[in-house]
């Protein structure tokens, strides 16, 4: 029985050793202090050979990355989408995307229409990839919005500490205490009212934002004060530079894999919220098929034309996952020690 | 542990107070306070209106009345036609909610730790790969997806056999019927579950009072039980009170497929315009003080599991 094993009765297998191997170089360079030389060590580890040159951390995390096969395939996928969303509009006579044409509704797929057309004849393949404009231009922007916030206010409350810090984190814990849904739609609802021509994206993002940048700050806080405990810190402070330089001048680009992280994950979340919103009515309004309106309108349609719903929700699926395989690549390849578990 | 708790529980009236204050604030920029924009009002009836309804007072006296109002547990008249009291309207529909919430969370949970166990145990095996599969799977397909595949019954195999026309139970008459919403959303946050247990009990397996206890002796079962998943619960645990808040709002887009009679259809047409601002108001922070109280309850279970927690 494999439950019943331990490392005294069988003799571990040469990944296992590999990975022992990994954890224990880990430990030495970590008593140096520099987390590029523990990717080089681990590199050199893998390579079967001495350390030869120095790489830079992202150079050595791009060739992990590269070596990432479920990695490599989101990264393919998620930028097949944004190449198609940007140019299929641009390419294509986007009439039939919105023009209402019942001599040509719920056509079959053809090379006219790739995925047929929905029931007021209007083009799915078209519609699908104007959606995706709206939808992947949200969901980044969301992240990126979210980084911003989150890494401000995490960097203060780490960089600051004591009375404030705790200040700022119990602050953080009264808003993890606000339901996500309501307070999207409440913020969708003000802010589409306030601005009623604005595109999509100027309420969507709000929206998505309000309630999704608690986790980033804790995780740039916790950044924070491991990072500020190093020499290069103190060797800025008694250079002369204030605290604002410190943060993000020396402190915050040392955070940059752990962000590059967040950004993807935070993706996910932010399509599979607009799809949300917009699936019940409350999110991007109807005359834009975002990819949430597009499942809606496949809802409503589910029994008389399925590829109407599948379309769209094998793109919302098929982005979300893509975006967790490029999350999970990028942490192993920026610690390599992640991939012992 | 006693001063612990009641720390806890003091620290949640500011909490409290926040979210209601962020909801009274954002809910007072919405769109079209259901006076104003009605030109079938005269202008008398309708300053008559905004007095009873306090909407000349300044600002602050009017957020001070409404959680007056709140503590008493008044929440208002609707704005819709009808003008019921909020109170009732919410009593009967939130009950429903939370019941679909609770047994989809419990579902979860059960599945989903159990999973993540497996998962960890058999790590890097083919059981461990199935799992981390179907979960993924579970995370990445939206849950109206799923939810409207069960309604229409409909399961698309390859040509031979072609489409499948199955019956699912939904609805919310019987527990019969009830199965499919509560599957439907529990398999929606499994998930989050399964990953959480997976790697906090690999994190768990790791330390060296696993080695300590198979030394001394103790049997590997009991050593997983006792001590790894005894201690790999408490990262799940701290997690359960944001994850049952996203039960509670990922349960609005399953009732509104399968047709279960909750606080969904009431929110989300509140906002249909003239916006029932009453109704938002209390909605939302029901379900804020709703999350509030269940993150207590979540800080004393995590106390109990790790007593260092209460200590300092």
């Amino acid at each position: 029985m494999t439950d019943e094993r331990n490392q005294q009765d069988v003799p571990p297998e040469p990944s296992e050793v590999a990975d022992l191997r990994l954890e224990a170089q880990g430990e030495l360079s970590t008593l140096a202090g520099n987390w590029g030389a523990r990717l080089a060590s681990f590199d050199a580890a893998s390579a079967g050979g001495v350390a030869g040159e120095q790489r830079s951390l992202l150079q050595d995390a791009g060739r992990r990355f590269a070596r990432n096969r479920s990695a490599m395939v989101g990264l393919f996928v998620l930028l097949v989408y944004v190449i198609l969303a940007i140019f299929v509009p641009i390419l294509q006579d986007t009439a039939p995307a919105t023009a209402i044409d019942y001599d040509n509704k719920q056509l079959s797929p053809s090379w006219a229409h790739p995925f047929g057309t929905d029931p007021q004849g209007r083009d799915i393949w078209l519609r699908a990839w104007i959606g995706a404009r709206i939808s992947l231009s949200i969901a980044f922007t969301v992240s990126l919005v979210i980084l911003a916030v989150g890494i401000t206010y995490g960097a203060v409350s780490g960089y600051v500490g004591g009375r404030v810090d705790s200040t700022m984190m119990r602050f953080l814990d009264a808003l993890y205490g606000l339901p996500y849904l309501p307070f999207a739609i409440i913020m969708v609802s003000v802010l589409s009212s306030k601005f009623p021509d604005a595109p999509p994206i100027v309420y969507m993002v709000p929206a998505l934002s309000i309630t999704a940048w608690f986790t980033a700050a804790r995780i740039m806080r916790g950044q924070m004060l491991s990072l500020k405990q190093n020499d290069f810190v103190e060797g800025a402070r008694a250079a002369g530079a204030n605290g604002f330089r410190i943060v993000f001048r020396h402190v915050v680009p040392n955070t940059i894999g752990v962000m590059i992280v967040v950004i993807f994950l935070e993706v996910p979340n932010a399509i599979l919220g607009e799809a949300f919103l917009s699936f019940l009515g409350r999110g991007v309004q109807p005359p834009d098929p975002s990819w949430g309106v597009l499942a809606q309108n496949g809802y409503t349609y589910a029994d008389a034309q399925p590829p109407l719903l599948w379309v769209p929700a094998l793109l919302i699926a098929s982005t979300v996952l893509a975006a967790i395989a490029v999350a999970d690549g990028l942490r192993d390849a920026l610690d390599p020690r992640g991939q012992v578990h | 542990m006693f001063a612990y708790v009641l720390r806890r529980a003091l620290w949640s009236v500011p909490v409290i107070l926040v979210s209601t204050f962020l909801a009274f604030a954002l809910v007072k920029e919405m769109p079209s306070e259901p006076f104003t924009d009605n030109p079938k009002l005269a202008p008398s009836v309708r300053d008559n209106l905004r007095e009873l309804y306090g909407l000349d007072d300044p600002y602050l006296k009017q957020y001070a009345d409404f959680v007056t109002d709140l503590v008493q547990g008044d929440f208002g008249l609707s704005t819709k036609p009808g003008h019921r009291e909020v109170r009732e309207v919410i009593t009967e529909t939130l009950p429903t909610s939370m019941l679909l919430g609770a047994c989809a969370f419990a579902f979860a949970a059960f599945i989903g730790i159990g999973l993540g166990v497996i998962s960890a145990l058999k790590a890097n095996g083919i059981t461990d790969y199935v799992i981390t599969f179907f979960a993924t799977m579970a995370f990445a397909l939206p849950s109206f997806v799923v939810a409207t595949l069960w309604v229409s019954g409909k399961i698309y195999l390859p040509p031979p056999i072609g489409t499948l026309q199955f019956e699912f139970p939904y609805g919310w008459d019987s527990w019969g019927d009830r199965i499919g919403p509560i599957l439907v959303l529990g398999l929606s946050i499994m998930p989050y579950f399964t990953r959480l247990v997976r790697s906090s009990m690999l994190e768990a397996l790791q330390q060296e009072y696993i080695t300590t206890s198979r030394a001394k002796g103790l049997s590997w079962r009991r050593t997983v039980v006792r001590h790894a998943l005894r201690n790999s619960m408490i990262p799940t645990v701290i997690n359960a009170g944001p994850l049952f808040a996203f039960v509670l709002t990922g349960s609005f887009i399953i009732e509104r497929i399968m047709i279960v009679p909750g606080v969904a259809d009431l929110f989300i047409d509140a906002f249909d315009s003239p916006v029932d601002s009453r109704m938002v108001l209390a909605t939302t922070v029901l379900l804020s003080v709703l999350i509030v109280v269940l993150n207590l309850i979540v800080d004393m279970i995590v106390a109990v599991l790790d007593p260092r927690i209460a200590r300092d």
